[in-house]
Formats: C-alpha cells, structure tokens, sequence
C-alpha cells in the first residue's frame, strides 16, 4: 500500500502533520493534481472542437474524448481537493537523482539524434559504454569498453544482419 | 480438427520447440531479477517477434509469461528479493529454507510446483476458453461494449493503494486510445498533422517506455539488497518423493486457488500467491513452520502464481478481455499481427487460438526441461551488475521502439513515455491502468458508437440487452467493492479507535 490515508480533521489548506517526507508528498501531489486537471481541461477543450457524427444516432468522433476528458477532470478534481485536505497519496520521499536519471536519458536521446548520421548499430554501442559510466562499481573503463562492444555488436549483428531490422 | 493438428504441428516444429525454449530461458532470466518482470520482459520481446508470425510469436510470449513467473522464485530464494511481486510469499518460506542450507530444494519445490500450477492453468484454460468463447460471439455491440467497461473495472484492482490515481491514469489512456482515426466516422483526431499519429499512439511504444524505460531509469538510482546472498552451489532440481508427498495437497490448492484467481480481471499472482500461503497454512498440521523454511510455503504459492498464467488467458480469448497488464501486452502483439483477441479468433485464426491453448501446457513442460538444465547459470545471471542490466534494457527499448514501424519517431515517443512511466512511478501513479485503457479504448468506443447507431441513438439498448445489463451490474460491483471495503477498514478502525478511548 502506497497511499497513507492520514487525513487530518480541521486541516484545510495545509498539508499533514507528520514530518519532511509528507509536506514533500503534499507538494508532488499537488503539482500532480494540477497537471493532471490542466491535460483534462486541453482533452476537453480540443475535443469541443471535433465534428459532430454524420449518421444517425452515431454520436460523433468528439463524444468518448469529451466524456473521458470530463470523467478525467472529476476524478482530478476529486484528487485535488483530497490532496489540499490533507490526506496523503504518497510520493517519492528521497530526492530524485537528477544528473544521473537525466543523464542516462540525454544519452539515449543522442543516440536516437544521431543514429541517422553514424548508423544506430554504432550511437548503441558509444552510448551504452558511455551510460555505464554513470553507475557505480569496479573497473569503470573496462565494464563501459565491453559493454559498448557487445551491444554494437547486438544491434548489428542480431538485428542489423541476422533479424535484417532496417537500422539508420 | 485441422486447428488443431495444424497448432500441434506448430508447436512441435524445430521453430516451435526452438522458441518455447527462447522464450523460457528468457523468462527465467527476466523473473529472477529483481525490478523485471514479465510485462518488461514481453514489452521489449513484443517488436521482435514480428517476423515470427502469430503462432510462433504468441508461443515465444507464452513461455516468457509463465517461465517468468517462476524465475521470480530464484532472486526470491536466494537474495530474500522476489524477482516478481507474484514471488514475495515464496521469499518467506524460500529464503527461510535456503539459510538453513537447503538452497537447492527450495529452488527443486518451486521449480515443480510452478510446473503443476502451469499445467493445471493450461488444462483450465484448455477446457474453459472455448465454451465461454461459444457463449461471447452471440454478444452484441452492447454487450461488448458492458465486456469492455467490466475490463476497465479492473483498474481498481490495479490502482494499489489509490483508486483515485488509478481512475485519472484510466483516464489518461483511454484519452490517448482516442488519439489518431477515429473508428467510425474515420475524422483524425488530435493528430497535430503528424502523419505517425494517423493509426493512433503506438501501443508498443507507450508500452515500452512506461515499462521498461521508465525501470531503467528507476534503477540507476540504486538497487538495494538488504538480505545476505546465498551463495549455495545450486545443481540439481529433482524433488524427492518424501517432498512429493508431502507438497501434492498445496501444489493442487495453490493450482486451484491461483486459476480462479487468474480468471478474474486485475487479480494476478501478487494476490493470488499470499491467498494460496494462507490457505495451505490453515490446511497444513504443521502451520507453526511457516515462515521457518516450510517446503509448503513455497509450493503453494509457487503454484498458484503459475496457475493465473492459464487464468488470464481466459478471459483473454474468449472475450478479448485482458484482465492484468501482462495479458494487455499479448494484446499488443496479437494486435501487430493484424488480429483481434475474442471469440471470433476461434473461427478466424483456430490453429493460433490451439497453439495458445495447448502452448501454455507445453511452455510449463518446457519451462520445467529448461529450468532444471540451465539452473546454474541462471543464478550465476542474477549477479549482472546494475549498469548492463539498465543500459541493456535501454538499449533493447530504442531498438525495440524502432522496430514496431520503422520509424525514429517511434524512438522519440518511446523516449517520452519513459520520463511520464518515471515521474509516475516516482509520485505513486500505478501505470498498469493506462496500458489496459489503451487496449481497452478501441474496444469500448467502437461497440459503445456501434450499439448507439444500431439503437438510432437510444442509450436504453445499454439497459434492454440483458448481457450489456449484466456486465455493466457487474462493472458496478467490480468498481464498489474496494470502495466498500474500504469503508468498512475504517469504521473498523473508528470502532478500534473509541474501544481504546473507552479502556483508558
């Protein structure tokens, strides 16, 4: 179980008593809430502009949108007015590792960039040697240099050749 | 009879014993490491099986979804950490056993209770499906329409401790099954003009990355094993016949309890193995050695979580139905090929619905063949160091994505999908809600437009057709009951609370 149902009678606007780690719940949830009611409020919006059905008694292309987004929005709304009531939903409790989690991800964005300049087989291979790096443990070099060469040699040699996946 | 022959034919090809074998090693490997499971391990297979054809591809998939659910019982055993959540009872007892240095018959119980828990599944699913498919094609768009909404009930189930989270995820996919040409009038809908986004989102993508991206990414920021590493020398896997004897009455319990289970939507084997454990205790004229190394604490739930395999596949077939993440991912691929999951396979495709039928007995066999050789080496894997694992899973996700269609825009998506499955999981958003909308989405608008064309726009067709009016009855209760129970936990806690107020 995840979510802590820790509402406090009387507390409106702020979050739990209950320590760091609930206020730092209160806000990811909060800012999760109002994400969430904004794509509902954009589904709806966009799907208000869609045609109406041509045939009779279809209800046209803009009706499950409009009635998913306004179910959406209920249920956000619902979920907002618990979180500023206090009731903890959970959250992450230990700072996101930023560098890293972004790291690894900028590095598998390059790879996608780029694999149409030097081939797909060959940005797998730099970029799965490269990510290793970012990771903790022994011989930091040599793990990065046969990582690298064994994924290249996956994706061209499983895929590229063996499966004849058209890589870039 | 030709279905059948043929589907035998398939499976007891060179092709077809080559890849239940694949398809076990691979789902072994998967289940022991911990953070993996099968819905990762069939979402990076998935693009690669393309070129398989159905037959062989869904064969391949099978295998990994059951060979997967035992290896959870590995890392269970031998680190405390079960692989899959569908192995954390077998942690207890396992664990338990394997530190008083019986780290081989733990794994021995395991490997052949989930082989009986397999085919167990497999003869249910076998005798189950076909009646119940037979039943599901005089259905209408109403009914399918009830069928569907029943499917996307099992988001309660799905949704952990929040339902309100789980509700706004089901939202947010069944918003974006709505993304591309719509069914029937054929407008495009919030495509921006991109021509990728005409066939709508691409299921794989959004699959892969709210998955396995979203776990690679989770995983660089450290994996902690608490418990000490057995590191016990594991060879054979044959169980004797004392532990046979002593075990058959929870192999068949567990096997029992975890079909049913299976059956119904959003019930896995994360549930279904703690009921089994329970339920062989209160059998067992031993319960005290529960939690010390008990040989039933691990066949019990061992079975029971190999048996929902046959389970989910159940409602999968017969009504097109996925009731659990891993079978909405089978979806996927059945959908790559070109076909729709439901009663009609049976007439469309008869020699693929047998080779799934007869496939998940043969893959638990298979699974039991590759389990017991390759055992060794399949612990010696689960000590792959963090880095490869992650960067591999990175890897296997870009070419994977890059695979569905061709197109680096897949790539692109995938990426996207991954930091949304990241963030989700960070704030406690349960991702298995959006997968099943998405799956579900198609199903739910085209029978929900179609009933209302064929009503002339009259919404009591919903009502008047008694199976639509069942399912959506049942819909209803699905949805309520953890409401209700809920609602009782806390009038039990109220009635705790002034019970203490009381006494002191």
């Amino acid at each position: 179980m995840t979510n802590q149902a820790s509402a406090v009678p009387g507390s409106n606007l702020s979050p739990a008593p209950g320590g760091e780690a609930t206020r730092k719940h209160f806000w990811q949830n909060l800012v999760a809430a109002c994400i969430a009611i904004a794509w509902n409020a954009g589904f709806l919006f966009m799907s208000l502009g869609l045609p109406a059905g041509h045939s009779r008694g279809d209800v046209g292309p803009g009706s499950l949108p409009m009635q998913v987004s306004v179910f959406g929005l209920v249920v956000s709304v619902v979920y907002l007015v618990q979180v500023l009531r206090g009731i903890d939903f959970g959250g992450s409790s230990e700072k996101i590792d930023v560098a890293r989690v972004a790291g690894l991800l900028g590095i598998f964005v390059a790879v996608a960039l780029s694999a149409n300049w030097i081939g797909l087989a060959l940005c797998l291979g730099i970029g799965t040697g490269v990510a290793t790096l970012l990771f903790p443990g022994e011989r930091p070099l040599v793990r990065a240099l046969a990582t690298g060469a064994g994924f290249w040699l996956i994706a061209w040699g499983l895929f590229g050749k063996l499966l004849e996946l058209p890589l870039p | 009879m030709d279905g059948i022959l043929q589907s035998l034919g398939v499976i007891f090809s060179f092709s077809g014993l080559a890849v239940l074998i694949i398809g076990a090693l691979l789902g072994i490997v998967i289940g022991a490491l911990p953070g993996l499971g099968p819905s990762i391990g069939l979402s990076l297979l998935i693009p690669f099986t393309y070129n398989l054809g159905p037959e062989l591809s869904m064969l391949m998939m099978i295998s990994l979804y059951t060979s997967a659910e035992y290896g959870g019982s590995i890392s269970a055993i031998l680190l405390s950490t079960p692989g899959t959540a569908a192995a954390a009872a077998t942690a207890i007892d396992g664990y338990a056993m394997a530190r008083k240095g019986k780290a081989n018959e733990a794994i021995s119980i395991s490997l052949t209770a989930s082989t009986v828990g397999g085919v167990f599944g497999g003869l249910a699913l076998l005798l189950l499906a076909m009646p119940l498919a037979s039943l599901a094609l005089k259905f209408g768009p109403a009914g399918y329409f009830a069928v569907g909404i029943f499917g996307l009930t099992s988001v309660a189930a799905l949704s952990g401790g929040s339902l309100v989270k789980g509700l706004i995820c089901a939202a947010f996919g069944l918003a974006l099954a709505t993304i591309g040409i719509d069914p029937i009038a054929g407008t495009p809908r919030f495509t921006f003009g991109l021509f990728e986004l005409y066939e709508g989102v691409p299921f794989l993508a959004a699959l892969i990355g709210l998955f396995a991206v979203s776990e690679a990414l989770a995983m660089i920021e450290s994996r902690v094993v608490a418990a000490p590493v057995i590191k016990d020398k594991v060879g054979h896997v044959f169980m004797s016949g004392a532990l046979w004897k002593e075990t058959w009455r929870s192999m068949l319990s567990g096997s029992v309890i975890g079909t049913l289970l299976g059956i119904l939507p959003g019930v896995g084997g994360n549930i279904a193995c703690w009921v089994a454990r329970d339920y062989a205790r209160a059998r067992d004229r031993h319960p005290q050695e529960f939690g010390k190394g008990s040989a039933n604490g691990i066949a019990a739930p061992e079975a029971s979580n190999n048996a929902t395999v046959g389970g989910a596949l159940v409602p999968l077939l017969a009504l097109g139905v996925p009731g659990s993440p891993t079978t909405a991912i089978m979806v996927g691929a059945l959908i790559m090929h070109g076909l729709h999951p439901g009663p009609q396979l049976f007439t469309e495709a008869p020699s693929l619905v047998y080779a799934i039928l007869f496939g998940t007995i043969i893959a638990s066999l298979v699974q039991y063949a590759a389990g017991s050789l390759f055992l060794p080496l399949m612990a010696r894997v689960m000590r792959l160091p963090d880095a490869v694992i992650a960067v591999g899973i990175m890897a296997f996700a870009v070419l994977g994505a890059f695979a569905i269609r061709n197109l680096m825009f897949d790539v692109y998506l995938m990426l996207g999908f991954g930091v949304v499955g990241y963030l989700m999981k960070k704030l406690r958003f349960p991702v298995a809600p959006i997968i099943l909308a998405m799956v579900l989405g198609y199903l739910v608008e085209s029978n929900y437009r179609t009933a209302l064309v064929s009503s002339q726009g009259d919404y009591m067709i919903f009502i008047t057709d008694p199976v639509s009016l069942l399912f959506l009855v049942l819909s209803l209760v699905s949805l309520l009951t953890p409401l209700w129970r809920r609602l009782q936990a806390r009038r039990m806690r109220r009635l705790e609370g002034t019970a203490n107020g009381a006494a002191h």
